[in-house]
């Protein structure tokens, strides 16, 4: 559960488990200096082409794993896992790489398992984004 | 200066392409391996390329040594983009001819200071080229160094 007050974003914390509002989402450096240098709108547009990539890759995932290619799990998570942690989403990008790790284990329970989890992690990553786009919009 | 993007995630290549738009690039993007080749190819291809590691069709680290296997080591600038984060991925990129190399997710700051490098590296490059003089033998993974050395020789 998030705690309030800590906002590490390192994957050690998640690790422990303790979720955090950051690790959910945070707007990182990257498209900080994006968002200053020029329109909002740019910023908005990565977010809305980040959920719109992300949930077409979970498709592709879940259509993996039914098939039993562990190749493809192993691409699209690395893909994912990428996305991901430049965007900031860093509780996403921990249970990508888990399922990047086990993905040439072929344990397709376990596999699964994480891909539900990173599912929800996606969903929390989303409202938060969706969040702070509805303000920047508000604001704009 | 034209720069190639090669990625076949569409965060990085907005996000790329994005950045170094504002930072004065005039950029192109390739989807994957098999297209950067193609267009790294050719004879106006940019001379500053930036290549993930792993793509659909050829990878980044096999892009850079077909490059090197066909084109003057002097005429290109390449910086591996990669998630691979032990040492010997770093070696392995620079064997093959990758100049430098960033870890995913990349700090924006330190990929502009990178490219700068790049871009001083190429300019030096040309101005050597323009003097006539070779560029001395040295260890053959440090172009820098090479760079410095024939530029310290024309200055001589």
């Amino acid at each position: 559960m998030p705690e309030a007050g800590d906002d590490s974003g390192r994957f050690d914390i998640i690790a422990s488990g303790r979720w955090t509002r950051k690790t959910m989402w945070h707007l990182p450096e990257s498209l900080r200096e994006i968002e200053a240098a020029g329109d909002d709108c740019i910023v908005l547009e990565l977010i809305d082409c980040f959920l719109a990539d992300t949930a077409s890759r979970f498709e592709r995932l879940r259509d993996a794993i039914a098939r039993r290619d562990a190749a493809t799990v192993k691409a699209e998570s690395h893909s994912m896992r990428g996305s991901a942690r430049q965007m900031g989403a860093e509780a996403l990008a921990y249970l990508c790489q888990e399922v990047e790790i086990s993905a040439p284990q072929s344990n397709w329970p376990e596999l699964e398992g994480h891909v539900n989890q990173a599912e929800v992690r996606f969903t929390e990553a989303r409202s938060a984004m969706s969040e702070y786009a509805r303000a920047r919009r508000h604001a704009g | 200066m034209r720069i190639l993007i090669a990625d076949d995630n569409l965060i990085f290549q907005s996000v790329l392409r994005i950045m170094l738009t504002q930072w004065g690039y005039d950029v192109v993007v390739a989807s994957d391996g098999d297209e950067a080749w193609r267009m790294m190819k050719d004879a106006e291809a940019s001379r500053l390329a930036i290549l993930d590691w792993m793509m659909p069709g050829l990878d980044g680290v096999e892009v850079c040594r077909r490059v090197r296997a066909t084109r003057p080591s002097t005429d290109t600038y390449i910086l591996i983009l990669t998630a691979k984060t032990h040492s010997q991925d770093l070696v392995a990129a620079v064997e093959a001819g990758a100049d430098d190399y960033v870890t995913k997710p990349f700090n924006s700051a330190e990929l502009r200071a990178r490219l700068r490098t790049g871009c001083r590296i190429l300019d030096l490059e040309c101005r050597l080229l323009l003097t006539g003089q070779p560029l001395v033998p040295v260890l053959p993974v440090d172009r820098s160094l090479a760079v410095r050395n024939s530029i310290a020789q024309v200055a001589i």
